[in-house]
């Protein structure tokens, strides 16, 4: 049940941006990442996890540097900066914030499901 | 496999700008499929397999492709030139104002168009110095350590020519030139040892000690400080630290 083309829509760059609050990592670790951590009901293409690379690195909130890759290959790493820091806490309460409403319209306030 | 993934690659990537993005997000898609690969090995599925899952894997990457083909790549890196051809003239007014000011202040017209050259000689190596660092930190070692080359001879004549000049001793200032391996060797040294932190370089240190020896001997015995024999020993004990040096790493190896 991998719908998650709708899931994910506006949330890849604050995702991308918490893995990498947590170490420096690069595409195909992070793309292997997500759909672990979303217990293979979520999947990215690398498409798209590439194209917020770029545009996230063209906005200041990531930096990159190239690391040794697998049979003599390089790879590419990506760091956060402190201004992808910011915009990661401003996502974060945001998403807080409108988790909370959805809660309240879909489950309902205090009453049972 | 990554040749195999890099012939797909240069097929994908034809006709597509040569420019720093476009280079790097095709060893971004190499390091991905290697990666994607070495995953499916353990897949126990046959080359020709993987080779066809890896690929269809960046099928994505096509839109990125095209959007890097539009790009006016021309636009971009006649800017980059243009802001790199003002550096430069703004260092070379400066370099020919310095001149003209020591000249007309010290009169010394036949010493300071030295200045000149000194100055054209520090640009040469600033760029290729750039360039180097460049090429390190794009992990390509072996360009890194080529332009330490250019970069070691500029500096050594730029040396012979300020001491024969200033000094009038050019009928020993060539030693200078004697240093040219030794310099080369120290900056490749410095550069193999961050490009492979956890080997011990063992030949070019031999190579080192031996020059070094040489060296000394040599330019020590032109210059009159020591004589020819007995110090020939010089390079004798630097033959015996070289083996001290190789059997001491043929034994921590076996």
């Amino acid at each position: 049940m991998a719908q998650s083309g709708e899931f994910l829509r506006g949330h890849t760059d604050t995702i991308i941006l918490r893995l990498l609050i947590d170490k420096d990592s690069y595409g195909y670790e992070i793309s292997n990442n997500i759909t672990e951590l979303g217990q293979g009901l979520i999947e990215v293409k690398d498409a798209t996890i590439y194209t917020a690379f770029r545009r996230m690195e063209k906005e200041g909130l990531l930096a990159t540097y190239w690391g040794d890759g697998v049979g003599g290959a390089r790879r590419r790493y990506y760091s956060i900066t402190e201004k992808g820091r910011e915009v990661y806490k401003a996502k974060k309460a945001e998403w807080l914030q409108i988790k909370k409403i959805l809660d309240n319209l879909i489950v309902g306030g205090n009453k049972n499901a | 496999m990554l040749s195999r993934f890099q012939s797909f690659l240069k097929e994908e990537f034809k006709g597509l700008p040569n420019t720093d993005e476009v280079t790097d997000f095709k060893d971004e898609l190499l390091g991905n499929l290697m990666d994607k690969a070495e995953e499916l090995k353990a897949k126990d599925l046959s080359e020709d397999e993987i080779f066809q899952q890896c690929v269809q894997s960046i099928d994505g990457y096509k839109e990125t492709l095209k959007e890097l083909k539009g790009k006016p790549a021309l636009v971009r890196s006649a800017k980059k030139a243009a802001n790199s051809l003002l550096y430069a003239l703004m260092y070379f007014t400066l370099v020919i104002g310095a001149y003209l000011a020591v000249s007309f202040v010290t009169e010394e017209w036949r010493l300071t168009w030295l200045i000149i050259v000194e100055g054209a000689f520090l640009f040469t190596v600033g760029l290729l110095g750039s360039l180097s660092v460049k090429a390190f930190a794009k992990k390509k070692y072996l360009h890194s350590r080529a332009l330490a080359v250019p970069i070691s001879a500029i500096l050594v004549t730029g040396v012979f020519l300020a001491v024969s000049m200033l000094m009038d001793l050019w009928k020993i200032s060539w030693i200078a030139y004697l240093f040219l391996p030794i310099l080369i060797i120290i900056v490749d040294l410095i550069i193999g040892a961050f490009s492979r932190p956890n080997k011990i370089i063992v030949p070019e240190s031999i190579a080192l000690i031996m020059l070094l020896s040489v060296m000394s001997y040599v330019v020590l015995g032109i210059l009159g400080i020591l004589s020819w024999h007995p110090y020939w020993l010089i390079i004798l004990g630097g033959a015996l630290i070289s083996l001290g040096i190789l059997a001491f790493y043929l034994k921590k190896k076996l």
